[in-house]
C-alpha cells in the first residue's frame, strides 16, 4: 500500500503541459540578379551591340524616357528607343516593346520599368528589366538564340528562359512570378525557386513559397467545420454539440474547433452519443472554460503504478496535441458559457492498455462543478484519486467535484482495471459513482438547452443548429433517472 | 496626361496618402480626370456618388484610412458582399472585410493607412478586378 500511495503521489504529480510557439519573420533583401541561359543552335547573323527596342503597343496613359533625368513624353506606337530608356504607365494602361528578333515584354497598369541593357554579344542576347513597382510580362521565342535575361524588382529577381513568364511586385502585395509556358527562376530573400516546367502549363509561385506546389497548397483551404473535413465521428459529435445549442467556430491558432455555448450531456444521455470504444468525459456545469488532458502510460497498469507514472503519450484540445500516435483523438476544444461545456478524449477500435492519466484543469472563467467520467467499451471505469484531506487514496466511476479557477484536478485510471487495487481501495465517501449531471444540475439564471437523447443521435449536420430556449425547456419534465419526457 | 501620370508615380514614392490625394487618385481612376479644383469639392463629389458617408469631414492632409478607401473600393467596384454587408449597409468593418477577400487589399485593421506606394498598388488591384491584366498578356 505504501508502494502504492508512492506511485499515485508520483503520478498525481505530473504535470500536464504543453509548450507552444508561433513565429514567422520575413525581410525582403535587395537580390542580386542570376540569369539563366537557353541555348540553341545559332540561326542568326553574328553582331554585336547595343540593341534597339521598339513600342509596338499602346493603351491609355504611357510614358517614356531615354534615360534617368530626361523629360517625360508620350509613348506611341513604333517608337523607338534603346538601352537605358524608362517606361512609366496609368491606371488601365499598358505598352508593349519588342526586342528584336524574338523578345516582347508588356508593362501593365500602374508600373515602371527601366530597360537596364539589351545587348547583343555574337549569339548570345543579354536583357535585364528593373521594375521599380508594377507587372512585366515577358515572352522570349528563344530559337536559335542564347539568351540571358531578367526582371529585377526591388525584392525579387525573375532569371528567364525560353518563356513565358510574368512578374508581379508592388506594395502591399507579395511579389509573385507567373510562367505560362517554359521554366524561370524566381529569386527572394536568398532562396531561388523554379517556377514552370519544359513545354508545362500555368504556374504561378508566390514570394516566401517553395515553389508553384507550395503556392497552390498555401491557397487550398478547407474549412475544419465542413462535414467532409471530419471524421464521422467527430460530424455526430459536433452536430450533437449544435444539437444541444451551442455555436462551432475555428481556432486557426490552436488549429482545433470550437465550441461555445450549449449544456454538457446529462448522465443519462451517456454513453450513447459518445464515439469511442473508450472514452474520456469531462462535464462542467458552470460559466468557465476548462480543458480536458490526458497522459498514457503504456504497459501493464500494476507495474506502471508501482515504477510511477511515466508518461508517454499525451492528449490537449489544440496546437497539435489533439491526437496521440496511438490513435487517441480530441475533436474540438469547448470553451464553455453560461450553462457549462463538455470536453471528450475518445479511441476508436482498439486502444492501448496502461494507467491513464486524466486532468481536468480551468483556463478561465468562474467556479464551477465539474464530472469526470471514463468509458471503457460502454461501461464506466473507476478513477483513483486523493480525497479531500490530500492523503487518502479513493475511487469512483465517476467524479464530480468544484474546481477554482486556475486550478487543477487530476486522477488516474488503470486499463484494464487492476482487481487489487479495486479490493484496496476504498470508495469515495460521497458515493461511487459520485452523482453526476442532470436537468437539476443548473443553478445559473440561464437555463440549458434540451435536446432529446434520440434526436442528438439522429443529428449528423452542424449546418442548422436546433437551439433550444428556455421557454422551450419548460416543455419537458425530467424524470427520477433524468430523462427528459414531454409534458 | 503628364499630370496624371506624374501624379501616381510620385505619389508612389510618399510615405503616406492624404486624404485629399487619395479622392483625387480615385477620381483620375473613376473618371479618367478630376476636375474638381479642391478637397471640399472632390469629398462632395464623391459623397453625391455615395462613395462617401455623409457625415464623412477628415481634413484634406489627414492620412486615408483603410475602411474609408474599402467602402470607397466597395461602391466602385459594385461588390456585392456577404450578409453582414446587406444587413448593416456601407460599414467599414464588412466592406474591408470583403475587399481583402477580394484580394484587392491585404489583411489589416480599417483604422491602418496606406503608403504611397501602397495606395497604388491597392488601385492597381482595383483595375485588375475590373480587368485581370493587358490584352496581350496570357490568361490562366
Amino acid at each position: 500500500m505504501r508502494f502504492l500511495r508512492l506511485a499515485m503521489s508520483v503520478a498525481m504529480s505530473v504535470a500536464f503541459a504543453g509548450s507552444f510557439c508561433l513565429a514567422s519573420a520575413q525581410a525582403a533583401d535587395t537580390p542580386q540578379a542570376q540569369p539563366a541561359t537557353a541555348a540553341g543552335p545559332s540561326s542568326q547573323p553574328q553582331a554585336s551591340g547595343a540593341m534597339q527596342i521598339y513600342i509596338t503597343a499602346v493603351s491609355g496613359l504611357v510614358q517614356v524616357r531615354d534615360g534617368q533625368g530626361q523629360p517625360w513624353r508620350i509613348a506611341a506606337p513604333q517608337m523607338l528607343i534603346s538601352e537605358g530608356a524608362e517606361l512609366r504607365t496609368g491606371p488601365h494602361s499598358s505598352v508593349t516593346c519588342v526586342i528584336p528578333p524574338d523578345q516582347t515584354f508588356t508593362l501593365d497598369r500602374l508600373g515602371t520599368v527601366r530597360v537596364e541593357e539589351a545587348a547583343r554579344h555574337g549569339n548570345k542576347i543579354t536583357t535585364d528589366l528593373i521594375m521599380k513597382y508594377g507587372r512585366t510580362h515577358y515572352d522570349i521565342e528563344a530559337a536559335g538564340l542564347e539568351h540571358e535575361a531578367s526582371i529585377i524588382s526591388p525584392s525579387s529577381t525573375l532569371a528567364v528562359r525560353g518563356t513565358n513568364v510574368t512578374l508581379f511586385d508592388q506594395p502591399p502585395f507579395k511579389p509573385e512570378a507567373i510562367s505560362y509556358t517554359g521554366r524561370a527562376s524566381f529569386l527572394y530573400n536568398r532562396a531561388t525557386v523554379s517556377v514552370g516546367k519544359k513545354n508545362g502549363a500555368f504556374a504561378r509561385a508566390l514570394a516566401g513559397t517553395n515553389g508553384a506546389a507550395d503556392t497552390a497548397l498555401n491557397e487550398t483551404v478547407i474549412d475544419p467545420r465542413y462535414a467532409p473535413s471530419l471524421s464521422s465521428a467527430d460530424q455526430s459529435l459536433l452536430a450533437s454539440e449544435v444539437a444541444r445549442g451551442a455555436v462551432l467556430s475555428y481556432d486557426p491558432i490552436a488549429n482545433i474547433p470550437v465550441v461555445t455555448g450549449g449544456r454538457p450531456q446529462y448522465d443519462s444521455e451517456l454513453p450513447a452519443g459518445l464515439p469511442g470504444s473508450l472514452d474520456f468525459v469531462l462535464r462542467w456545469t458552470g460559466n468557465a472554460d476548462l480543458n480536458l488532458e490526458v497522459g498514457l502510460d503504456k504497459g501493464d497498469p500494476l507495474i506502471n503504478i508501482l515504477n510511477g507514472f511515466q508518461q508517454g503519450e499525451f492528449l490537449y484540445p489544440g496546437y497539435g496535441y489533439q491526437n496521440s500516435p496511438s490513435g487517441g483523438h480530441i475533436p474540438y476544444d469547448d470553451r464553455g458559457g453560461p450553462t457549462g461545456g463538455q470536453e471528450i478524449a475518445y479511441w476508436t477500435g482498439s486502444f492501448p492498455s496502461g494507467l491513464y492519466g486524466i486532468a481536468a484543469q480551468s483556463i478561465s472563467g468562474a467556479a464551477t462543478s465539474f464530472t469526470v467520467g471514463v468509458f471503457a467499451n460502454g461501461v464506466l471505469v473507476n478513477e483513483y484519486y486523493f480525497a479531500s484531506d490530500g492523503v487518502s487514496l479513493i475511487k469512483s466511476t465517476q467524479v464530480t467535484r468544484t474546481l477554482q479557477p486556475g486550478q487543477l484536478f487530476s486522477a488516474l485510471v488503470p486499463i484494464p482495471p487492476v482487481g487489487l487495487l479495486e479490493q484496496l481501495t476504498p470508495d469515495d465517501p460521497v458515493g461511487n459513482p459520485n452523482p453526476g449531471i442532470g436537468p437539476g444540475s443548473f443553478n445559473n439564471a440561464v437555463q440549458p438547452a434540451a435536446v432529446q437523447p434520440a434526436a442528438v443521435q439522429a443529428s449528423t449536420s452542424v449546418a442548422h443548429p436546433a437551439v433550444k430556449t428556455a421557454a422551450q425547456t419548460s416543455r419537458y419534465l425530467p424524470t427520477k433517472n433524468g430523462v427528459l419526457v414531454r409534458r | 496626361m503628364n499630370s496624371q501620370l506624374s501624379f501616381w508615380h510620385e505619389l508612389a514614392n510618399r510615405r503616406l496618402t492624404s486624404n485629399d490625394d487619395a479622392f483625387h487618385g480615385i477620381l483620375l481612376d473613376l473618371d479618367g480626370h478630376d476636375k474638381c479644383a479642391n478637397y471640399d469639392q472632390r469629398v462632395a463629389a464623391l459623397k453625391s456618388r455615395g462613395m462617401l458617408k455623409a457625415s464623412f469631414n477628415e481634413p484634406a492632409d489627414s492620412d486615408i484610412r483603410r475602411g474609408t478607401l474599402a467602402i470607397i473600393v466597395v461602391k466602385m467596384l459594385g461588390i456585392r458582399g456577404g450578409w453582414a454587408m446587406h444587413v448593416f449597409g456601407p460599414t467599414e468593418r464588412y466592406d474591408l472585410r470583403e475587399v481583402v477577400y477580394e484580394g484587392i487589399f491585404t489583411p489589416s485593421s480599417p483604422q491602418q493607412t496606406f503608403s504611397g506606394a501602397e495606395f497604388v498598388g491597392v488601385i492597381g488591384r482595383v483595375d485588375d478586378f475590373e480587368k485581370p491584366v493587358a490584352a496581350n498578356i496570357p490568361t490562366p
